[in-house]
């Protein structure tokens, strides 16, 4: 089953294309990574499909119904700029948020009790939200977006800002709820996280898709022929040698981009040295982002009259 | 629970239990009792000290006259035995043997080292009966007090009333004219204002009632004042309400879960709660005051009915602009300016009421109380006061105005709904027409 499924959406603000043709099927169950650089379109896609914002054209589903109230209720978002009711309790804050999802007291008092156990917070039920630590508010935030049981959780940046406890204790709960059949989508910059956590990736540019897949599909797609090698020669074998477009250092060992098959390149190393290692380098996701939004000389040059 | 009134609960209660809105609420009316009471003693008890004048008498007729009537004024300013009024000590101070530059030198002396208050100079032509060239008193005919406390003018208006009393006295009589005489032939003709007789079913007629301060004045303007105040202290907190949940982004979160007409409705009609809760409670405390007090007619039942529609006209109006002035706006100091005129427009019609009061049935008062962000006010004074307005009058300002708050909540509605989304720089007059429009 699809959980959001989008067809050809586009969204414009003036004459600026936020988000352009879009289609993406996130399918029920996964934990889909969003990435993309700040003003890509991932905060306005993410907006459509919670639809507090109308599409100009194509059309938005989730779970199979236009996004539309009640399918509002499934969703449960956590922005990435985060603030609660200072004032109010943590307990009337979950049952705030709670409540306005449809979901009954009763329930709500119960799920409240088990969260704020589960991440340590049970001593705060009625403790106003201005005495707690960012890291504590953070997790009731997060409580607050999960409290409706919401078949459809959209994160943005949630282990942001939290000390590897908290984040490993929220991480955990992450994967539990997609255990139990919830849909994540992750809008994250932390790339590193999206490689562990996510099943599948989608990246969006300047308002398009520019991946959509798994993390191994996305390398083999990315893959540049870069081999590690660690030889007894050290850098100064691979003077000359056969195949070797360019050679980075990095100490121990060497990143070798290949211009020829690499079977070829390490026959002709292992001919010249003892090879202790040889291993053809997957392109992280890190680099595949720089790759594609590292920003191009006319990204960066001043538009005429512009500029200060 | 329908999700607006989720909404509309939550605010009301953040609202409600803030210390700033219990304090309010409890203090204003111990304020506004405590400020009569003051002003109560302060009238009768504050100046109760003793005032030494020195009276210069060039006439060497007057100042036998003038302690009679500060005798006479100290017995009045006595009651159960403790003073509630100043008293006026007269000195006789003899001006022969000193020139008059010399003399006054001396007097001020005393009066800086506080064996004076003051002292006054009697010009020996202040008993002259033929007046200056004007008819009224000639310079040399003035008297002239000294003192280093100018704003203490108890004891100088006292001095020239006595004066004047005393003259007046010697004037008559060295006239031929019984003083006494003229005092009854010139007393004043009283004036008791009277509402209109009624004609009962029966063909009896009730007799006229005397019209009242309390009904004719006190109470209308409580009441406007009160609206504005029920206003004032739940519609502008919408303002900061809104910016905070755009800043912290709840709004964004809100919005994931309802309608932003949904929230604003919601948010409306908690403000209109605590606004009423305000209203009721200062109203309901007015009521037993004029009840306890044997004034309960000067309300009347139908007005309190009014009061509630014009309250929830004015808080929908205003509220719904300050909602739609948060969400443009992404921090308070933008929001200040655009503050500006509603709050003009709030605070005008307080400014007009005396000019109401004053001609409830002008034209101005007919137009001004028809404009609807004045109507709430002006209208209610007017229904306060009697005769009643027109009930057309009555009628039509409250479609106008009921009509002008739905279309500012509509227009809000759709302010609301992208300004919510929206950082940065606030939209300026044309941006806001069009996100009314898109």
């Amino acid at each position: 089953m699809t959980a959001i499924e989008l067809r050809d959406v586009t969204k414009q603000f003036g004459n600026q294309i936020a988000v352009g043709a879009l289609s993406l099927d996130v399918p029920a169950g996964s934990i889909y990574g969003f990435i993309g650089p700040n003003g890509s379109g991932k905060t306005t896609t993410i907006r459509m499909v919670m639809d507090i914002l109308a599409p100009d054209r194509g059309s938005i589903q989730v779970f199979g119904k236009p996004s539309r109230s009640p399918v509002r209720d499934d969703i449960g978002y956590l922005p990435e700029e985060r603030g609660l009711y200072k004032r109010m309790t943590v307990r009337q804050v979950l049952r705030y948020y709670g409540q306005l999802k449809g979901r009954s007291l009763a329930d709500l008092d119960r799920a409240i009790a088990s969260w704020l156990d589960r991440l340590q917070l049970g001593a705060y039920l009625d403790k106003k939200v201005q005495t707690l630590s960012k890291g504590m508010s953070q997790k009731v935030q997060f409580i607050a977006t999960v409290i409706a049981k919401p078949r459809l959780l959209i994160l943005d940046e949630p282990f942001s800002g939290l000390d590897p406890v908290n984040a490993d204790a929220l991480r955990d709960a992450v994967l539990d709820l997609r255990r139990d059949g919830t849909t994540v989508v992750f809008s994250t910059h932390d790339m590193a996280t999206a490689e562990r956590l996510c099943d599948r990736l989608f990246m969006i540019f300047k308002g398009r898709k520019v991946l959509d897949g798994t993390l191994d599909e996305i390398q083999a797609a990315h893959s540049q022929n870069v081999a590690r090698v660690r030889t007894a020669g050290g850098v100064a074998i691979l003077d000359g040698l056969p195949g070797v477009a360019r050679v980075v250092d990095t100490g121990n060992a060497q990143d070798v981009e290949l211009s020829g098959d690499p079977q070829q390149f390490l026959a002709a190393l292992a001919a010249r040295t003892a090879v202790y290692q040889f291993e053809l380098k997957k392109p992280s996701l890190h680099d595949v982002f720089v790759q594609i939004a590292r920003p191009t000389p006319e990204d960066l040059a001043v538009p005429a009259g512009g500029g200060r | 629970m329908s999700r607006i009134l989720i909404v509309a609960r939550s605010e009301f209660l953040t609202l409600v239990r803030t210390k700033a809105f219990i304090i309010g609420i409890l203090m204003m009316p111990v304020i506004v009792g405590l400020s009569i009471v003051f002003q109560i003693f302060a009238a009768t008890h504050t100046d109760t000290a003793d005032h030494t004048l020195a009276v210069v008498d060039r006439t060497g007729a007057l100042y036998d006259d003038l302690a009679a009537a500060a005798d006479e004024h100290n017995a009045h300013g006595v009651s159960n035995g403790a003073r509630t009024g100043p008293r006026f000590l007269l000195t006789r101070v003899d001006p022969s043997g000193q020139s008059p530059a010399e003399l006054e030198a001396t007097l001020s002396d005393r009066v800086r080292r506080h064996e004076l208050f003051a002292f006054v100079e009697i010009p020996a032509r202040v008993l002259a009966s033929s007046a200056g060239a004007n008819g009224k008193d000639g310079d040399d005919e003035q008297l002239a007090y000294y003192t280093e406390t100018p704003s203490y003018t108890a004891l100088s208006d006292w001095i020239r009333d006595a004066v004047s009393a005393a003259v007046t006295s010697r004037r008559l009589k060295a006239a031929n004219v019984d003083p006494d005489l003229v005092k009854t032939l010139t007393r004043p003709t009283r004036v008791t204002t009277l509402g209109l007789v009624q004609r009962n079913a029966d063909g009896t007629i009730s007799e006229a009632k005397k019209t009242d301060a309390l009904q004719t004045f006190v109470v209308p303007f409580a009441l406007v004042y009160l609206l504005f105040l029920s206003v004032m202290a739940s519609a502008p907190q919408l303002l900061t309400a809104v910016i905070e949940e755009k800043l912290s982004r709840i709004s964004e979160v809100l919005i994931s879960s309802i309608t932003p007409f949904q929230l604003m409705v919601g948010k409306l009609v908690g403000v209109a709660s605590v606004s009423a809760l305000l209203a009721f409670v200062y109203l309901a405390g007015g009521v037993y005051v004029l009840a306890s007090t044997g004034h309960i007619s000067a309300i009347q039942p139908a007005l309190l009915g009014w009061f509630a529609v014009f309250l929830l006209c004015a808080v929908l109006m205003f509220g719904s602009v300050f909602v739609a002035i948060g969400s443009a706006c992404s921090d308070i100091k933008d929001s200040q300016s655009m503050m500006q005129p509603i709050m003009i427009l709030l605070v005008l019609p307080l400014i007009a009421a005396p000019v109401i009061l004053r001609a409830p049935g002008s034209t101005i008062a007919v137009v001004a109380s028809l404009i609807p962000t004045a109507t709430p006010f002006l209208m209610l004074l007017r229904l306060a006061m009697t005769p009643p307005p027109p009930l057309w009058q009555t009628w039509l300002s409250v479609g106008l105005t009921l009509g002008t708050a739905f279309a500012c909540v509509w227009a809000a509605g759709r302010i609301f709904r992208i300004g919510l989304l929206m950082q940065g720089k606030p939209p300026n007059l044309p941006e806001l027409l069009r996100w009314i429009r898109q």
